[in-house]
Parts: C-alpha cells; structure tokens; sequence
C-alpha cells in the first residue's frame, strides 16, 4: 500500500486552476458554437439550416425574406456548420457555456428585401445577468440522475472527480441520497419510463434546492427530441436553474454549470458572442 | 416483623390460589386472583426490603422428621432474591389478569393462576428455606408446578415434549442436589443452614459436595450441558410462565448456587472457582452464540437468558478464586456483581418475556423473520421492550451497563492476586465474556429491529393491535421498576452489597463501589448543600447532582447529566414545536426510486446475522444450501431455496450419546423382562434365595 | 477448417447478392427454425432482429465462424406474426426474441420464458417499432420481467436503482440475499429507452449518422464508425487509405479511454483510490488528445459517409505521438503495482465468476467474452478500417472472474498502443477524401470492434437515400445477458460493485 502512497506523492497536484485562472489545455475540448450573424448571407443560412441534423439551426424562407434561429440549446456539437461557415460558426468561445434561462440560448434573426439577416432583439442580447444567489455558495451537494442519456454525459460527470478536475476542492460533492442534496442534476432526454423515478428524487429533496440541466438533451432534447418514448427536454418537467449545454458539455463547462447555480460563477455565454447589446 | 411480613405474602398467595379456584364459578375472581398475587408479591418485596437491612430470624415448624425440620429463616442473600421474585412477580399478576383469558376456557385460567400463586409460594419457601429439607421440598414443588403451569396447554404441539425435557432435566438435578445435601448433611451435627454454615468439612467431601450442588443447581441455572430444557420450555410456555422461568426460577438456582458455594461449604477451594469460571464462561458464549440464530423471539430471549446465567456463574468462580486467594473484598465485589445482575436481569428479562407474550397475543406469531412494523401498531409495548433491550444489552446508563461494568472491573482487578496462572485464567474469562456482551447488544439489535421496526412483513404483524392494558401496565412495573434502580444505583446496588456481604463476609462492600457520599454522607455535609442531596426526601440517595469523594473533589453526577440531558432534549422540542412554522412534508421512503417498495425489502433479524453465522462457522457447523428450480435449461430459473443448517452440539454430541446409551441399555435389560409369570416368580425365587444366604 | 459458404451449400441454402463479405440467403419460414438450429451449432448465431412495418415481417439472422472473415445473413419472411422460438436449441436467441416480441409484436411460439425486456408499463399490444402509433398512449397493465422467487428463511430483497448513487447510469437490480450472500440477483432494465431505431426511420443517412454517434456516449465512434461501414458497403463506396489509417487510429483511441476508465472504475470499487486517480487520469489526457485531433472529446462528428469530415491536424498527432510512450509506461507500472497489491487481487479473484459453460451459449463478445475463453475479435476475424495493415494480439483467458476481465483489458492496452504506434509510422497522410455523390441505397451489414466488443449495425435505405430500417446491435446487448448470474455465483453483497465495475457495461448500449 506505501507503494501507492509514493505513487499518488510523486504524481504530485494535477488539478486545474479553473475557475481562478483559465485552463488552455482543459479548454482544448470546445464547449459551445457561437454564430456571427453578420457574417452569413441569407444563402448561406439557409443552407446551415439545411445541414444541421437537430433544430439548433432553423431557417424558413428564400433568399430575399427569411428568418434563421440559432438555438444552441440544441446544438449537438457536430462540427458541420463550423466546418462549413467557419467565418460565422465558431468554436472560440471558451467552457463557461451555463445560462439560467432557456432563452438566452437563443438567437434569432431575419433578412428582408436581399439584405443580409439581422439578429432580432430578444431576451439573449439583452445584459448578461449577474444574478447573486445566496444558496449553497461554499458547498454543494449534488444528487444526479441520469434520465435516459447515452452516458456521454456520465462519463464528464465521473471525470469530474478525477485528478485533473477534481470537484471537491470548489465545495461540490455527489451525494448518493436526494435528502441530503441541494442540487438536482439531470443528464438526459427524460425518457418515459425514467419520468417518474426522475419525479420521485425531485420529490425527495427537501427545500430548498437547485435543478441543473446538463447537456443538450435534458436542455433541449438534442437528437431525441421528439422520439416515441420521450418526455423531455427536462424544462418540461421540473423547474430548471441552470442550462449547460454541449453533448457532452465538457467537465469545465459542468463546473461553470454548478458553480454558477451557486452564484460563485457568472454567465459569460450568448449564442451571438454577446456582440449585441451591453 | 421479618417473617411476619413473609406470612403476610403468603397468605396474600393463598387467597389467590382459593379466588383462582372460585373462577370456576365466578369468572370475575381471575382478576381478584391476579389482585392477591400482586399484593402478595408487593408485601414479599417490602419483607425483602426487612431482610436486607440485616436482620435475621428464624421460625422453626413444630413438625419434625428424620431428616430434620422445617425451618424458615431470613437471610440478606435471600433477602435479595425475595425482592427480586417481589418486584417480577408484581409485575407478573398483573400482566396474567388479562393474558391468562387466551388460554381458552375458565378450567384452565383458573389452573394457571392458582398454579402460579402456588408457584410463588413454593419460590418464597426455597428462599426463606432454613433447613435442607426446606428447601428441597420446595424446589421440588416449584419444578412440578412449573411443570404443569407450562402443559397447561397441552394441546398445543411440542409443548408436552419440551416441558417433560424440563421435567426430567430438573429431576437430575434434584438428585444430585438431594445427594449433595444427604453427604454434607451426614458429617454435620444438622441439616440446618446455621449449622452446615458453621461446621468444616474435610476438602475432599466439600469439594464434592460442591460439584454435586454446582450440577445440581446448574441443571435448573441453565448451565451447559444440563441447559437443553431451556431453549425449549421459555418458548413453548405461555408468555407469563415463560417469565416466570427466565425471571425468577432460573435465579432461584443461582441462590443456591451461592448459597451452596459460599454458606454451606465452608471455605473454598481455588479449582472450584475455576470449574465455575470454565462452565459460566462456556454457557455465557454457547447462550449468547445460539441466541443469534434463533428466529422465533422467545427462543432467542431464552438463549439469552443462557447467556446472562452463565455471567453470573462465572462472576460466582471468581468470587470463589478470589476468596480462595484471600482477597475477601473483591470476593465480595464479584458476588455483588452475580447477585446485582441477577436482579437486573430478572427484572429487564421478565419484562421481555411478558413483551414477547404480547407480541404473541397481538401477531400470532413468534417469527421474527414474519414481523416488523409492530412499533407503530403496539405503541405501548414497543418502548417498553426497547428499554428492556437496552438495559439487558448494556447500553449505558441502563442496568445492564451496570453490572456487566461492575463485573468486568473487578475481573480487572486480577492482577490483585498472587498465582500468575490464575491472573491468565481470569483475563481469558474476561475476554471472552467482553466478546459475549457484544455479542449480545447485536443480539438485541436484531431482536428489536426484526420485529418491531420497519415495515410488516406479513399480514399477521400488518393486523397486530396494542394488548390489553393490563398486560402493558404488567409489563411496564418491572421495567420502571429497573430503570430506577438504573437512575438511582444505589437503590439495587445497595440491595445487592447487602446481600454479597453477608454471603462473602467482607466488610464495607458498598464503600469500595459506591463513593462515600452514598455510605457515609455526614462526613460530607459542607458539600451535601451544593447538590449533593438534591432529591434526597424523595429518593432515599444522596449524590444526584455531584458526587464527592474527598472534601476536595467531586465529580458531576452522570445520573444527573443524562436527566438533564433528556430535560434540555425535551425542552427544545417543545420550544421548536412552538416556535418553528410547520413545514414538513412527507416522502415515502428513498430507495433509490424504485417502481415498487415491498416489505420483503428489508433486513431480517435471520439476514442480520448472517456474518456471524460466517465467522463461527465452526461453531455452528453451518451449510449453506442453493437449490435452484429449473425450467428447461440452468438458464431459466423458476425458484431458488436457500436453507441454513447448523449443528447444536449439546443436542448432538451430549444429550443423542445418552439417550442412545439408556436406550441400549434398557434394551439389553428388556431381555430380562421375559413376559412370563414362571419367570418372574423364578426370580423372586432366587433373590429369596439370596437374601436367605446373605442373613 | 469449414467456411460459412460451405455450411450453408451443406444445409441447402443458396447464397446470392449482398455486399462484399456478406453471404445472403433465405429459407422459407418453416424451415427457419431447423436452418438456424443447424448453423448456429456450428457457427456463432450474432445477431437476430426483425423487420416490420414494410410488407410482410421479415427475421434476419447474422452468423459468423471463427477463422472465416465472411458473415452469413439468413433471412426469412413470415407469413403471419408468429415463429417458432429458436431459444430452447439455441439459447442465445432468448434475448434477440423477447426483444423482437416486446418492440415488433411478432410472437415466437415455444419461447420458455418469454417476457418484456426493456419496456416496464407499456401497454400489450403496442409494439413501438411497428407503425401508425400516437405519441401519449394510456398506461395499461404489462408483463414484468422474470424474476427468481427464492423461498429461505430470513431471505430479503435489496433493490438497487434506477437511480444509482453517483454519476451513473440508470438501471434497476434486486438482489435476493439471506444477509451477507447474493442468492440471486435480478435485474430490470430499459428505463432509457428511447427507442432510437425508430427515430432514424425516414431520416437521412447523415441524420441517422448523428444518431449512431448517440446512440451511446462512450463507445459513440465505434457505434458510428459500425454505422458509416454499413452505408460505405451498402453504396459499395470505398473509402481512402488516409481515412482508412484514421479510423483504426480513432477506434484504438476510443478503446484505450474506455478501458483506462473501466479500470478506474474498478479500483474504486475496491477501494484503491490512487489506482482509480491514476487511470482516471490517463482517460482525461486521451479524451484531451481526442478533442485536438477532431475536436471532440468523445470523437463525435468526424465520420461521414465515404471518409472524415475533416483532416487530423498534424500538430495533434505529433502531440498524441510523444505521448504513446508515456502511457505505456504509465499502464505498465500500474499493472504491476496492481498484480503486488494482495487486498486487491483478492477482491477481484473468483470474483463475479462467469464459467465457461454457462456463458459459451450466449455467445459472448469483448473483453468479457475474451475472459471466459470466447476467442473473438472483429478487428482480427473481419478486418475492416485499416487492421489489415496492423499486427496485434488478441489475449483469451478462461476463469472468467473479475481479473480475468481485467487481465484482458489491461493486455488490449498494450495492444492498443501497439496498433496506434503502427499506424503513425505508416501515416499516409493527412489529406481525406470526403464527399460522397452517389446516392445512397441498398441495404448491408458494417461492424467495428469497439471497447465492449463486437458492434453490428444493419442499414437498409430507400430508393431516395433515406434510413428505411436501422438495426444497431452495441456489444452490451449480449453482454447483459449472463450478468445477473455472474452475480450470483457465490458472491457477497460487497462483491456487487466490483462484479459491476469489472463488466463495465453501459445501459445507454442496451436501452438505447
């Protein structure tokens, strides 16, 4: 066992300095797309819409008058639209992709009379919120369930603990009971028959508590929105706090996921790079 | 004022027995019955309270035989034991007025309630007993009214076989009883106590005479190998005679195991103290090992009680070694130790049975792989069993703690003594009776967890119903009744110093347990008024808030601190209870979600010893057996049967050769026994014969 | 040393189409049962599934022979919606049926114990993958799993799950235990069902691609690259040397962080924390390397039909180079430390014992049939991608305990590095042909050996490229089977977690 010991003392500290300074190798992974709309003509969005296998990016109309929505609550990191337009979709943003609100995922925009597409006001272009919580700021609890993933998530999730992360040094913890949690992660399409075992472990937490949604399935559905045998995304189900997305969202972006349900970390992400608004 | 008291208590029994009879025609006399057991009990316990301050009186019978008189006498140790069959036996008669009614039929309440009062009556006698024949008139009445108290249903299957083991079980060792007191009674002036007490015997008789009483008095203690009749007569008796055994008849053995090892013989020799030690400590780890295995409750207390006897038999060899030794004081402590736990436990253990009778009224049943959930439908019992189990396992502050502490310090005290192998003997015994004290709050663990907590798991626990509330008020009087002595240790401990005392003939007993603020507390009168008689016009002791030991130092009162404890507990809740907004809401029970919760998921009280079932596996020389149930293939299981068997090695090893070795005896002469009358009066023919020649 | 073509030629069946390397024949319904009975005692019966909702069913039966690179695809059409069981001749088909029962609706008559495998309260008579169903349907009686009535004294029931203690996948187990001991284990599965052969139907293939690639999350490129072969063979396209090179690279890679997160796992199921750090380390640094090379950590969004979406940047596989050596370093040295560590080979000794007999008829796959001596490996019996280029060795072992599955995924390490260090010396290139023209049609059968084991998807396309019927057969599917016996054998409830960390099999692979 003492040869472990040293193993373990030789390895030495293999941690990220995430959140307190960025990690560039951690960060390799890209967590979200942002889209320049300006960059697109009307073409060209709708061929994106075209490519893109979920609903991340619709388009209705011609050339001459249309609409795009980009909702990265959907997006299932394929790579194609990047690949494709890579002067409006891009991988640059970092991994602090979590937002509390489903429709600060979205961005919409639409072109008329030949120009190009404009993004509309909405509620994604408006000031990123600095919403303080006052709950759980130096530890949490976290009670996951897995309510139909395809256990890309999992395995983010189980990395979190290991050296490289390592989520016990920020306070957060797994816990394997709902009563002693403070925060609901789920991971997944909520699948029908995972609905009431999902409902059941909300139920047994007492209050007050968080619910987290993490990947793209439980945010938006993902590929499965849609299917025969789901109930999700999980907004339809339970009341969220926080969306993070990516399939899988990378283990950084989970950590900006729960520590920003926790109000130690801030929104940093919009779909549109935040080149809008304030 | 002693013996009147005793007569008082007898006749009080007497009524019960004629009010037990008149139930025949009029039913109503159960309960006057059950009145006069009870008050009789509670006077007896008053007369113990008489004896125990030391006076001693005798009354002699004016009949007379060959074999000496009747004598009754009051003594201290018996003083002790009187109060204990008081306290129990209150308890007891009451719990009967309402049990005895499932017995079926008035013949048989009136039966058992006239046998039991009889019983108590003969139990008083042993103990107020003065003379041999005293005592071995009334033991043997106590062993036939048990006898017929446990067949009094006799149609109940297996409950002949069990009592009839009991029967013969206690008949061996009257004999060997009867022939102990025959071969001290010939070489003394007397067959009375006072003077077997005063006269010496040669080594070599009292050490015979005590192996003789050691196996005699062993027999009714539960001592291995004479304890088979245990196991199965607490279980197959109805609830309140099952008590009645496991609380007080069993300690009537071992009063006359201590009287006989520490009044009668003299002074004793060292290999005495270590056969006692060798048998308790055999008899406490065999009780307590199948106690763990028993599923059915009262099999389980039984074994138990196996095991609480077997303490106390060892607790009384090291008594004898360290009188052997010379060591007068700790021979004392170590007596102070049986006779207190004898008290505890008759008290803790008579409360369970009546509990376990409950139970048994309430569900039907006695598995306790079939109950669960009994704590929220028998709402009274629960508790009351619970503080029982507590007190009976050890757990601080209750009685258990107390003497099972007491006795493990002065095995401690070993290294007192001078003969290394004896100091080794000791601190073997000591550890293996730590490992059956464990054992034993494991044992408990599984007997209150598997029946009364959880859910039900079977319909007959879903239907059970609290009893009738004289059964719980029965309960309830022991457990009350040892909890304060818990609380207030120098009410039993006292009793049991007083006792031990007089046994051991070692002076200030009490001093050296109890610190001086108890025995002596004018010397500390400056201190007395800072708390150390707070309470004292109610509870006759001194010391519930501090306890000196010098005019300098006191310590706080652990009796104090747990009720302030349980005060502030009390006090906050109730404080939250106002204070707080109601905001509960309730879940079914976290089980990781799962579609659907049956009471089959749940520990059993059989699952819950499963290691130790592993660990001593020789002991038990237990197989495990998993049968499954094919469909077509090995691959499509129907049902699987899962059985545990284990070998118990007193049945198998001890008590098959004998009866194997009677019957092949009694065989060869059934060869004898021709069957024809020329045979026999040829016989007859030839013995004359012989009887002629030998004149 | 027969062939697959001479088996069938012995029991009379013609073979004619299919796709390179696929033998396809048919038999008429009556003479299914006798046809698979046959073949499936000589040769390895490897997958099983239905096809409804386009015309008349059809049951299609995928074989293999050790030592013949080729796959026998027998088929036939029923006339009505029942067929005889081929489970009581042929055991693994137990699973395959129940299956095509609960999801198809058709009835194979005999079946022993023929009850619902991964949907819990569906209603009887809804089969999902079949046609013109509503999207909310009223929750009506169904017929529960089987589950062992075991009768004992003081026997209880632990029920563990859906939902897990930590971070892990949903599923439901109910241990019968008298205490200590599993007398039996019974397990409930199914619960993230999504039914995703349903979803792809009418989508188009790339769409369908998107759906492999999700179908599980960390076997999602062998699960993709199973997906893209079956189309390239279905279009009989053939794909470019670099792509080729690219593909075994990305499939070790995938295995390497697979099994460096099995073994994780299983050492902190034992209690071995640093070992659990150590290779949970080494999985993250791979998964990093993973997300240079295709910027994706779990190697999604790199295949496309024909070839890759893009090229491998140079710099990355440089990077990934310099790192080879280190992780075999790093694997070796744990593996030995492991080997000295007595409290943890004891846990994992006869542990969670899997005999050879008992798991020979379910035809096993991977490391775990590998450790109960099933010798099979896709990348050694049907070469595909560029294995044909590489040499390794494929480690069987027969005692089928906890440390036979380890041994075995500790042994694929090694290779695994071996194969990668092969395939980077003999680099082509980095230029990838993408872009396929001809639309895709036809039907064909594409396997790739991912870190579970054999993975085997059927695509079937319409005239106008889209998915007609999707088959996707992961590895755990028949991996799950003898698992609740493997439990059972004489283990503790303490075993549990290491049994379980030693199969490391996925629920999202079986419930799909």
């Amino acid at each position: 066992m003492s040869r472990w010991i040293a193993l373990g003392i030789r390895t030495g500290v293999r941690s990220t300095r995430y959140p307190s300074r960025p990690d560039p190798e951690a960060e390799i992974a890209p967590s979200a797309v942002t889209v320049d709309i300006a960059a697109l003509s009307a073409t060209q969005a709708l061929e994106a819409a075209d490519m893109c296998p979920t609903t991340a990016i619709t388009a209705a109309g011609d050339r001459d008058r249309g609409s795009i929505a980009f909702d990265a609550g959907q997006c299932v990191m394929c790579g194609r639209c990047v690949r494709a337009f890579p002067a409006a979709f891009s991988y640059g943003h970092g991994p602090e992709v979590a937002v509390h609100s489903r429709e600060a995922l979205r961005v919409a925009a639409h072109w008329a009379d030949g120009s190009g597409p404009a993004v509309d006001e909405t509620a994604a272009t408006a000031e990123l919120q600095r919403r303080s919580q006052a709950l759980f700021r130096r530890s949490l609890h976290v009670r996951h369930v897995d309510a139909g993933s395809c256990n890309g998530c999992e395995s983010e999730l189980q990395l979190l603990g290991s050296p490289q992360y390592d989520l016990h040094r920020l306070g957060l913890f797994f816990t394997p009971t709902p009563r002693h949690a403070d925060a609901l992660l789920v991971t997944g399409v909520v699948t029908r028959q995972m609905e009431q075992p999902l409902k059941d472990t909300y139920e047994a937490m007492p209050n007050p508590k968080l619910v987290v949604a993490a990947g793209v399935c439980a945010v938006g559905g993902g590929a499965f929105e849609g299917g025969l045998m789901v109930r999700g995304p999980l907004d339809r189900i339970l009341p969220v706090d926080v969306y993070v997305p990516g399939c899988p969202p990378t283990p950084l972006a989970l950590l900006h996921g729960l520590l920003l349900a926790v109000g130690r970390a801030e929104e940093r992400y919009r779909p549109d790079g935040g080149r809008h608004g304030a | 004022m002693a013996l009147s008291l005793l007569l008082y208590g007898l006749s009080c029994l007497g009524i019960g027995v004629v009010s037990a009879l008149a139930v025949l025609r009029l039913p109503w006399c159960i309960y006057v019955s059950a009145a006069a057991g009870a008050v009789g009990c509670a006077v007896l316990a008053s007369a113990a309270g008489v004896w125990l301050t030391g006076a001693s009186v005798t009354a002699k019978l004016p009949a007379s035989t060959p074999i000496g008189a009747f004598e009754l006498r009051s003594s201290t140790l018996g003083g002790l034991f009187l109060l204990l069959i008081g306290l129990v036996g209150i308890g007891i008669f009451v719990y009967s007025a309402a049990y005895t009614a499932r017995l079926g039929g008035y013949p048989r309440q009136a039966a058992s309630l006239a046998l039991l009062n009889l019983t108590f009556a003969a139990m008083v006698i042993v103990v107020a007993a003065g003379t041999a024949l005293t005592l071995l008139l009334a033991w043997e009445a106590m062993s036939i009214l048990t006898y017929v108290l446990v067949t009094v249903e006799f149609d109940h299957p297996g409950r002949p076989q069990a009592a009839f083991l009991m029967l013969a079980l206690s008949e061996v060792g009257f004999v060997l009883m009867a022939v102990a007191f025959a071969l001290i009674g010939a070489l003394a002036p007397g067959v009375d106590f006072a003077s077997l007490s005063a006269h010496h015997l040669p080594a070599a008789t009292a050490g015979c005479a005590f192996v003789l009483f050691f196996f005699g008095f062993g027999a009714k203690a539960g001592l291995v190998p004479l304890q088979g009749w245990l196991p199965e007569a607490h279980p197959a008796a109805p609830s309140h005679v099952s008590a009645l055994l496991s609380a007080v008849v069993v300690k009537m053995a071992i009063y006359g195991l201590v009287l006989s090892a520490t009044v009668l013989l003299g002074p004793p020799a060292a290999w005495w103290g270590y056969l006692a030690i060798a048998a308790g400590v055999v008899t406490a780890a065999y009780g307590i090992l199948f106690s763990l295995l028993a599923s059915d409750l009262k099999r389980a207390l039984a074994y138990s009680t196996i095991e609480n006897l077997g303490f106390m038999i060892a607790m009384l060899g090291v008594s004898l070694v360290f009188a052997a030794a010379g060591q007068t004081l700790l021979a004392g402590m170590a007596l102070l130790v049986v006779c207190l736990h004898a008290l505890y436990h008759s008290l803790l253990k008579g409360a369970l049975f009546l509990g376990a009778g409950s139970v048994d009224v309430a569900t039907g049943i006695r598995d306790m792989d079939q109950l669960g959930g009994l704590a929220k439908r028998m709402r009274w019992t629960t508790p009351l069993f619970f503080i029982g189990a507590m007190g009976l396992a050890g757990i601080p502050p209750l009685n258990g703690f107390q003497s099972e502490w007491l006795g493990l310090q002065t095995l401690i005290r070993a290294h007192d003594l001078v003969n290394p192998g004896d100091r080794v003997y000791l601190a073997a015994a000591g550890t293996v009776l730590t490992l059956t004290f464990a054992l034993a709050v494991t044992t408990y663990i599984r007997i209150v967890g598997g029946a009364f907590l959880g859910a039900p798991r079977t319909h007959f626990a879903r239907e059970a119903r609290e009893v009738p509330r004289a059964m719980v008020v029965g309960m309830a009087i022991p457990i009350v009744a040892a909890v304060a002595m818990a609380l207030v240790p120098p009410l039993g401990i006292g009793a049991a110093a007083a006792a031990a005392q007089s046994a051991s003939g070692a002076h200030g007993l009490l001093n050296s347990v109890l610190p001086p603020i108890f025995t002596h507390p004018d010397q500390f009168a400056p201190v007395v008024q800072l708390g150390g008689s707070f309470l004292s016009q109610i509870i006759p002791a001194n010391g519930l808030v501090i306890v000196p030991t010098s005019l300098n130092f006191a310590f706080i009162s652990p009796t104090y601190i747990f009720l302030t404890f349980v005060i502030v507990i009390l006090l906050t809740a109730a404080v939250l209870r106002v204070l707080c907004k109601p905001g509960r809401r309730e879940t079914p029970v976290w089980v990781g979600a799962v579609s659907q919760r049956t009471p089959t998921m749940q520990y059993t009280a059989t699952a819950f010893t499963n290691p130790f079932r592993s660990i001593f596996g020789g002991v038990y020389r237990s197989q495990r057996e998993v049968e499954a149930d094919y469909q077509q293939a090995p691959f499509f299981i129907r049902g699987i049967r899962y059985t545990h068997r284990f070998v118990e090695p007193v049945d198998t090893y001890i008590y098959q050769p004998v009866v194997q070795a009677a019957r092949w005896i009694s065989d060869r002469f059934a060869l004898v026994q021709g069957g024809s009358l020329s045979v026999y009066v040829l016989y007859l023919f030839v013995v004359f014969l012989i009887v002629l020649l030998l004149r | 040393m027969t062939t697959l073509r001479e088996l069938a030629q012995r029991f009379g069946l013609a073979i004619g189409g299919g796709a390179r390397g696929e033998l396809r024949t048919q038999c008429a319904p009556e003479e299914f049962l006798g046809a698979v009975t046959a073949l499936a005692a000589e040769a390895v019966l490897a997958d099983l599934f239905a096809v409804t909702g386009r015309g008349q069913p059809t049951l299609t039966v995928v074989f293999e022979l050790a030592g013949d690179a080729e796959w026998l695809v027998l088929r036939t059409q029923l006339s009505g919606d029942s067929f005889p069981s081929l489970t009581p001749s042929t055991h693994v088909a137990s699973w395959y049926e129940r299956e095509i029962h609960e999801m198809h609706g058709l009835n194979p008559v005999g079946h022993p114990a023929l009850a619902r495998l991964r949907l819990h309260d569906w209603p009887v008579g809804q089969p999902p993958m079949r046609a013109a169903l509503e999207r909310r349907l009223d929750v009506g009686p169904g017929v529960s799993s089987p589950v062992p009535i075991v009768h004992g004294q003081g026997v209880f029931q632990l029920p563990l799950g859906p939902v897990r203690s930590g971070p892990q996948e949903s599923g439901e187990f109910l241990f019968n235990s008298g205490g200590e001991d599993l007398v039996a284990v019974s397990q409930l599965l199914g619960f993230k069902l999504r039914v995703v052969e349903r979803l792809a139907e009418g989508r188009t293939v790339d769409q369908g691609l998107i759906l492999a690639e999700r179908l599980a999350g960390v076997s999602a490129f062998s699960n993709a690259l199973a997906f893209v072969q079956a189309v390239e063979r279905a279009m009989a396209v053939d794909v470019g040397e670099q792509s080729r090179a690219a593909r075994t690279l990305m499939n070790e890679l995938e295995r390497l962080h697979n099994h460096f997160g099995d073994i994780s796992r299983l050492a902190d199921a034992t209690g071995l924390m640093v070992a659990g750090a150590q290779y949970a380390s080494l999985k993250e640094e791979v998964l990093r390397h993973c997300a240079a090379l295709t910027q994706h950590r779990y190697l999604r969004g790199i295949l496309v039909v024909g070839g890759l979406q893009a090229p491998l940047p140079d710099a990355a596989l440089r990077a990934m180079r310099r790192r080879l050596g280190d992780w075999l370093r790093r694997s070796e040295r744990l593996e030995r430390l492991l080997e000295d560590t007595a409290v943890f080979v004891d846990r994992v000794e006869t542990t969670g014992v899997l005999t050879k007999e008992y798991a020979a008829p379910h035809n096993l796959v991977g490391p775990i049939g590998r450790s109960t001596g099933a010798d099979r490996d896709c990348r050694r019996d049907h070469p595909y991608a560029g294995y044909d280029r590489v040499t390794f060795d494929v480690l069987v072992k027969s005692q089928g305990d906890a440390l036979a599955r380890l041994s075995v995924r500790l042994f694929e390490i090694r290779q695994s590095i071996r194969i990668i260090e092969q395939v980077l010396e003999a680099w082509p290139g980095s230029d990838v042909a993408a872009s396929v023209s001809t639309p895709a049609t036809g039907e064909a059968l594409g396997w790739s050996e991912g870190a579970g084991g054999e993975t085997l998807h059927w695509v079937a396309l319409t005239a106008d490229g889209r998915i007609a019927r999707w088959r996707a057969r992961p590895p755990a599917f028949v991996n799950w089977h003898p698992y609740a016996e493997a439990c059972a054998s004489g283990n503790n409830l303490t075993d549990y977690p290491v049994i379980e960390a030693s199969f490391g099999l996925s629920h999202a692979e079986f419930d799909r």
